[in-house]
């Protein structure tokens, strides 16, 4: 940032662009139809600004009482998480915060792990509902952009087709079990190597 | 239409995000890498994790190829297809262009589909399910926001 700066200022030539600007003769060309000199033009500029504040000194005080400044500093300064083990460095930081009440009771705090999460899921929803959105792809297009860069267009979809819940657990189920008779072992690490970005928006629900 | 509480957009294939869960399930730890990690950044990635098992985009397996005789472990690839059913058909790297870079070594090429479809004839195998202090995931950042 700072070197930024420092390479603009020279270039703005500030003596330069004050020279070229015209005095404006006020006299001559008036914006308003009633001609008031100076004294009177301070005169109402001083009333409005008195006006503006009277009116802030009478409202101060019921504007802070609605908006309560000191609630959300304390709601700034409250610790919201905290060392499980406060003598063990390596202990995770837990929230201190209370969830709140509508979610207390959600199945997702019952569930430990992730299979545990995909079972409850599946098990307190419809299993109908759908759960996983994409938009299908029609075609690639490899587009040159006038600076000459290559770009791959993807033709997507306008609409989103949605796998049901119970569609997205079949297939879950499936490719485990692709995984498991290929040899994949418990802990044995599979990895997943993909673009950040396909352009391919997949959306998922979490119930 | 969803009668959800939340909605993640998400940047990634469907198939990336069931595959990811498929091996949630079995408790195997899921490792991402992202192409924006160049080519030693994978080699590295990838001998440091030391996979057999590897999920990637029709889009990437040229890179895979110019790189599978630096990652002897790797045994068996899975593309997820950009167009279904395509990319055996369309002459572009495939098969047989691996068989010819590992000098005999075995590496199966299957596709997203043919895996679902592998897993839907099997019979269906057991498996452990996690306990939560298991490893789930690995994960080398994009490297886009550090």
């Amino acid at each position: 940032m700072g070197t930024s700066v420092s390479y603009l200022l020279p270039q703005a030539k500030s003596d330069v662009l004050f020279t070229k600007t015209k005095s404006v003769d006020r006299s001559k060309k008036h914006p308003f139809p009633v001609k008031l000199d100076l004294d009177t033009y301070s005169v109402l500029l001083l009333c409005i600004k008195l006006l503006v504040i009277v009116y802030d000194i009478i409202t101060t005080p019921f504007y802070a009482l609605y908006m309560r400044p000191w609630a959300q500093r304390a709601a700034n300064r409250a610790i919201r998480a905290r060392q499980e083990d406060p003598n063990d460095p390596y202990s995770p930081y837990v929230s201190v915060v209370k969830a709140d009440p509508s979610f207390a009771d959600h199945y997702v705090f019952k569930a430990q792990t992730i299979p545990q999460f995909q079972k409850l899921t599946l098990e307190s929803n419809d299993k109908t509902n759908p759960a996983l959105g994409y938009r299908q792809l029609f075609g690639v297009n490899e587009v040159i952009t006038r600076s000459g860069k290559k770009m791959t267009k993807l033709n997507l979809d306008d609409k989103y087709t949605w796998l049901s819940l119970e569609e997205v657990d079949q297939n879950i189920g499936h490719l485990a079990n692709g995984f498991l008779t290929q040899g994949v072992k418990f802990q044995e690490k599979v990895l997943i190597f993909a673009e950040t970005k396909m352009g391919n928006k997949t959306e998922v629900c979490v119930f | 239409m969803c009668f959800n509480l939340l909605n993640y957009f998400l940047f990634f294939l469907p198939e990336w995000f069931l595959c990811a869960q498929a091996i949630f399930r079995i408790g195997s730890v899921v490792t991402t890498l992202y192409a924006t990690l160049g080519l030693e950044g994978i080699v590295h990635g990838i001998k440091e994790t030391e996979v057999e098992h590897l999920v990637t985009t029709e889009d990437l397996l040229p890179s895979i190829l110019k790189i599978i005789d630096r990652i002897p472990k790797v045994r068996h690839i899975t593309v997820i297809e950009l167009h279904h059913n395509l990319l055996l058909k369309q002459g572009k790297v495939g098969q047989s262009d691996f068989d010819q870079a590992t000098n005999g070594r075995k590496i199966t090429l299957t596709t997203y589909d043919q895996l679902l479809e592998l897993g839907k004839q099997s019979p269906v195998l057991k498996y452990t399910s996690p306990k939560p202090d298991d490893v789930a995931v690995i994960l080398y950042t994009s490297g886009k926001y550090s």
